[in-house]
């Protein structure tokens, strides 16, 4: 990807831009360096931030920190995050998810990847109730690692599939990102969520596929199962689909909006702790606890990542790119390979959510100018999205698995877990660009 | 057999663990606080639905939440060696080269809070000039959530400063184990503990 | 003479018709183009830089940009004074919206000096209406739904036709209102319809209770070190950009309503809504009386206990004689 920005900066066709590429490029290396040397995300991220602001701006850009680091902080958005944290932190500690994965386990045990199969499929479950990669993976995070430990499963696998699910937590409808392409494009929520359908089964499908090529990463198939064991089994089940159902159902009758759904949540499975008879006031302080914990981790990574969000921004770095590929004297399609190609760039070192909102204004004219389809190109932005959460080395999905991780491993296996389902997200987007219809069927057939 | 600890040594862990202590306990209260932003939460949206009232302002009291809660929890996420490295590289390094990047990631991270920090206060200060409130029903004055808020910033950066000094010092007086123990990412056994304790399993399993 | 560069962020969304036909070619394209070249100006949307609106005072302010635009009910917050322009049911028309922006002009600006900013140009979007999932033909027929709102004096007007003001972030209306956790929610004709809203609300009640009117802020310090010449070219720009908005948010208003209901004849401006179109009740004379009532009654009162006893008395000086109604204190 680098080359292309080198070729790109080469060809000078960025006028009237404050940084220079390759002063992007020097960054992007700093960055690099920071990883290398242990630093911590947060500061790594924040540091950069201050680095170029300090190098580029010719604004007093420190005196807006504190706002800077405001907004995130009382993001209604982020809200759920911390809720959902707990949720799990509950379900966790009252049994509910160990039970849940046994039941599950009496029937996918016998095919190939076993219980990974349970993540992906969990996760896109959780995501047709949440608008949230991170609520998604950090809810799966909490619920599915601890069943992981000590069964013979490749932690890598294990960690590079609940990343993989928690991709899907904007994906498949609700999702936030949806909704913030739609505002600045004025194309049709509706629209975007049917034409995700499509996307979402066929990417769904492509995280199985790789799980079943990967048929080391689980231990050997178990025994037969008699089949009224299996059914027995089911009963595990029941708690958490009432838990669901309740998440759930309070969005779909309107009872509350998703993020204080996820309050609800965590009611409820103190509620079903207590029926359980696991309830504690020891247990609900170390959810607490533990909760704090993993809200703080992911806290001072999200508070770097907009100090260095803001201040690219401010220098106009992504629209200068935005710009600069979307400029070049090329046939429809390869600009549009370019443009996932900047995405795909710029999510590695850019928070998702800034990433669409500060380059869609400048990319969506070129786009629809092309010939293609808004509402195809908002999947596909989600896609990109979703790609860059779990995209090494600043993914914010991988952190938060890391920061979940109860078996004191390297962010490494993250990293190289993920990098065959990211592989496959790329492929879901090559499909798409051949066959638009697999987004585009549904809203033509359903649409008004 | 030790030599004992030079004055100064003492005294800078001394201070750090009496701010870790403060950080642990600021930590706790940020969990609690998500416990009961869930049951406040929980009673807004039963009361709208069943008894048609509404405080109206559960966006901004749970945003304020998550921004406590978050800050809050900080320091007590440093004292347990939980924020995000990636120490893959640092970890095959010889310790004496080791200690050192540990102590330029915790000079980094001061670095940075330092700035935040200080901004998070001028967000306050500029708040109480203007007498700022949210556009609620409550009116909340910005200044008391975005106070508590900057409240957590500072003693993070006043820990962090402190387990600068300590193993700095430790760092010149050669105790390199030392300084590994305090700053290196949390390790195996501690965190299978953890997971175990939360399990349940020392209980059900005889 | 030396070049300058302005930093400037004004709008909410960059595909509203305020910046796309108004901001870009005015304010980035025209005054360059005037000052031959010398003045350079970075126009971006909010989003583009990653703002969420309450911070825009603050913005200018710490002298990031130079020139930010805000509704002047969303920093009420910071200065409570700014609220009056635009109270809850003050202004009936948008002629009676525009006089009263500046009649309070310089009012504003004495409040704004202590902060370092000051407000060249006040503009409106179109006539904030409700967007209701049910029939709403009248005020009473509001009573007992739940209204989601931006804040600001909406909520007192809202609570006075008893009404449940709900606070939910703009991003998650479209979905609160497609599953009825809010029964209607407020905003402009054509805001809603750019929001798509149209797709899951049926009905409108026109009763255009505000207007949403925003502020361009600059930096005083700023301000104060330009040159005479420089300070004219950017006076003149923005008288001609407050005539234009003013115009524009009329002309969006009728527009907004006409996109919504399906009219494809007055519908130029917003997004023609074919299938399903929405059903407008336009408000009686009652109705505008009874909201007269509740300026009176509520909106005003309440708004003096934000604002204090002096924001009352200017009130009465500056604002009474055109609007026709006073505070009373009691
Ligand atoms: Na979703
Ligand atoms: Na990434």
């Amino acid at each position: 990807m680098l080359v292309v920005f080198l070729g790109l900066s080469l060809t000078g066709t960025g006028g009237g831009v404050d940084v220079p590429i390759s002063a992007v490029l020097l960054l992007l290396g700093v960055f690099g360096g920071f990883f290398a040397a242990g630093i911590y995300v947060g500061a790594a991220l924040g540091v950069l931030g201050l680095l170029a602001g300090f190098a580029f701006s010719d604004r007093p850009f420190w005196t807006f920190l504190g706002q800077t680091a405001w907004s995130p902080s009382s993001s209604f958005v982020l809200v759920a995050v911390p809720l959902f944290l707990l949720m799990g932190e509950i379900l966790l500690r009252a049994g509910l998810s160990e039970r849940l994965y046994r039941a599950l386990n009496l029937w996918l045990n016998r095919m190939p990847g076993g219980l990974l199969h349970t993540n992906i499929v969990a996760s896109g479950v959780f995501s047709a109730i949440s608008g949230s990669s991170v609520a998604t993976a950090a809810t799966m995070g909490s619920v599915a690692m601890p069943f992981f430990q000590g069964r013979g499963y490749d932690p890598k696998m294990v960690m590079g599939s609940l990343a993989a699910g928690g991709a899907l937590g904007n994906l498949i409808p609700p999702g936030i990102t949806f909704i913030i392409y739609a505002l600045i494009t004025e194309t049709s929520v509706g629209a975007l969520y049917l034409a995700a359908v499509g996307p979402s089964i066929l990417v769904m499908g492509l995280f199985i596929a790789v799980i079943l090529l990967k048929k080391n990463a689980a231990p050997p198939p178990g025994p037969v199962i008699p089949l009224g064991e299996k059914i027995r089994g089911l009963v595990g089940l029941i708690p958490t689909i009432l838990l669901i159902l309740i998440v759930l159902g309070t969005i779909y009758a309107g009872l509350a909006t998703p993020t204080e759904s996820a309050a609800l949540g965590v009611v409820a499975a103190i509620g079903i702790a207590v029926v359980e008879r696991r309830f504690s006031f020891r247990m609900l302080h170390a959810s607490a606890e533990a909760t704090a914990r993993n809200t703080a981790m992911i806290g001072l990574i999200l508070l770097g990542a907009y100090v260095l969000n803001y201040v690219i921004t401010m220098l106009g770095v992504p629209q200068m790119m935005a710009g600069l590929v979307s400029g070049l004297p090329l046939p429809p399609w390869a600009i549009m390979a370019l443009i996932i190609g900047f995405y795909l760039a710029l999510g590695t070192f850019m928070e998702g959510f800034s990433m669409i909102i500060t380059t869609i204004p400048v990319i969506f004219p070129v786009v629809t100018a092309l010939g293609y389809d808004p509402i195809w190109f908002g999947v596909v932005v989600t896609m990109l999205v979703e790609i860059a959460l779990i995209s090494p080395p600043d993914g914010t999905v991988l952190y938060v698995l890391q920061g979940l991780r109860k078996d004191g491993g390297a962010i490494g296996d993250v990293f190289a877990g993920v990098l065959p389902f990211v592989a496959v997200y790329i492929l879901a987007i090559v499909l798409m660009m051949i066959m638009p219809d697999i987004a585009l069927w549904l809203p033509r057939a359903a649409g008004p | 057999m030790e030599r004992p600890a030079p004055l100064i040594l003492r005294a800078a862990t001394g201070l750090r663990r009496a701010v870790g202590v403060l950080g642990h306990a600021m930590g706790l209260v940020a969990g609690w606080g998500f416990v009961l932003c869930a049951f406040f939460i929980t009673f807004d949206v039963l009361a709208r639905s069943i008894l048609r009232v509404s405080t109206q302002s559960t966006t901004e009291i749970t945003g304020y939440m998550l921004a406590f809660g978050l800050s809050w929890g900080l320091a007590h996420t440093l004292t347990q060696r939980s924020h995000v490295r990636i120490d893959m590289l640092v970890n095959r390094l010889p310790q004496r080269i080791r200690i050192w990047l540990h102590l330029l990631s915790l000079l980094a991270l001061g670095v940075f809070m330092a700035f935040i920090a200080n901004g998070a206060w001028d967000l306050v200060d500029e708040s109480l000039l203007f007498n700022a409130t949210d556009i609620s029903l409550l009116r909340t004055p910005l200044a008391i959530p975005q106070g508590l808020w900057a409240a957590g910033m500072v003693v993070f950066l006043v820990l962090i400063a402190c387990m600068l000094v300590e193993n700095l010092l430790l760092a010149i007086l050669g105790d390199a184990r030392q300084v590994e123990r305090n700053l290196s990412s949390r390790g195996y056994d501690e965190e299978a503990q953890e997971a175990l304790e939360a399990l349940g399993v020392t209980e059900t399993k005889p | 003479q030396p070049q300058i560069t302005i930093q400037a962020v004004t709008q909410p969304t960059p595909a509203i018709p305020q910046y796309t036909r108004v901001d870009i070619p005015l304010l980035r394209d025209g005054l360059p183009a005037a000052s031959n070249g010398r003045i350079r100006v970075n126009l971006a949307a909010w989003p583009e830089r990653n703002l969420n609106g309450p911070e825009i005072i603050r913005l200018v302010r710490s002298g990031q940009v130079e020139i930010g635009a805000v509704p002047l009910n969303t920093v009420a917050g910071d200065v409570p004074l700014l609220d009056m322009v635009d109270l809850a049911g003050l202004n009936p028309t948008i002629g009676q919206a525009r006089q009263v922006a500046e009649a309070l002009m310089p009012e504003v600006n004495r409040g704004l000096e202590r902060f370092g900013v000051r407000v060249i140009a006040m503009a409106p979007y179109p006539a904030q209406v409700l967007f209701c999932r049910e029939r709403a033909n009248s005020l009473a027929d509001l009573r007992g739904r739940r209204i989601r709102t931006g804040g600001g004096s909406i909520n007192d007007f809202v609570a006075a036709v008893g009404g449940q003001a709900v606070g939910i972030g703009f991003p998650e209306v479209y979905a609160a209102l497609e599953r009825g956790v809010a029964d209607c929610a407020i905003t402009g004709t054509g805001s809603g319809n750019g929001a798509r809203w149209y797709e899951v609300t049926t009905h409108m009640y026109a009763l255009p209770v505000a207007w949403s009117t925003y502020g361009y802020f600059i930096n005083l310090a700023w301000w104060n070190r330009l040159d005479a010449p420089a300070r004219d070219l950017i006076t003149g720009t923005f008288a001609r950009i407050q005539d234009e908005q003013w115009k524009l948010g009329d002309a969006a208003s009728e527009d907004g309503i006409a996109c919504n209901i399906g009219d494809r004849a007055n519908c130029s401006i917003g997004r023609l809504v074919e299938n399903r179109p929405m059903t407008v009740s336009r408000p009686t004379p009652e109705d505008l009386q009874t909201l007269r009532g509740i300026l009176s009654n509520n909106v005003l009162p309440a708004f003096v206990r934000r604002c204090g006893a002096a924001c009352g008395e200017t009130y009465n000086r500056i604002v009474a004689p055109i609007s026709g109604t006073r505070y009373e204190a009691r």
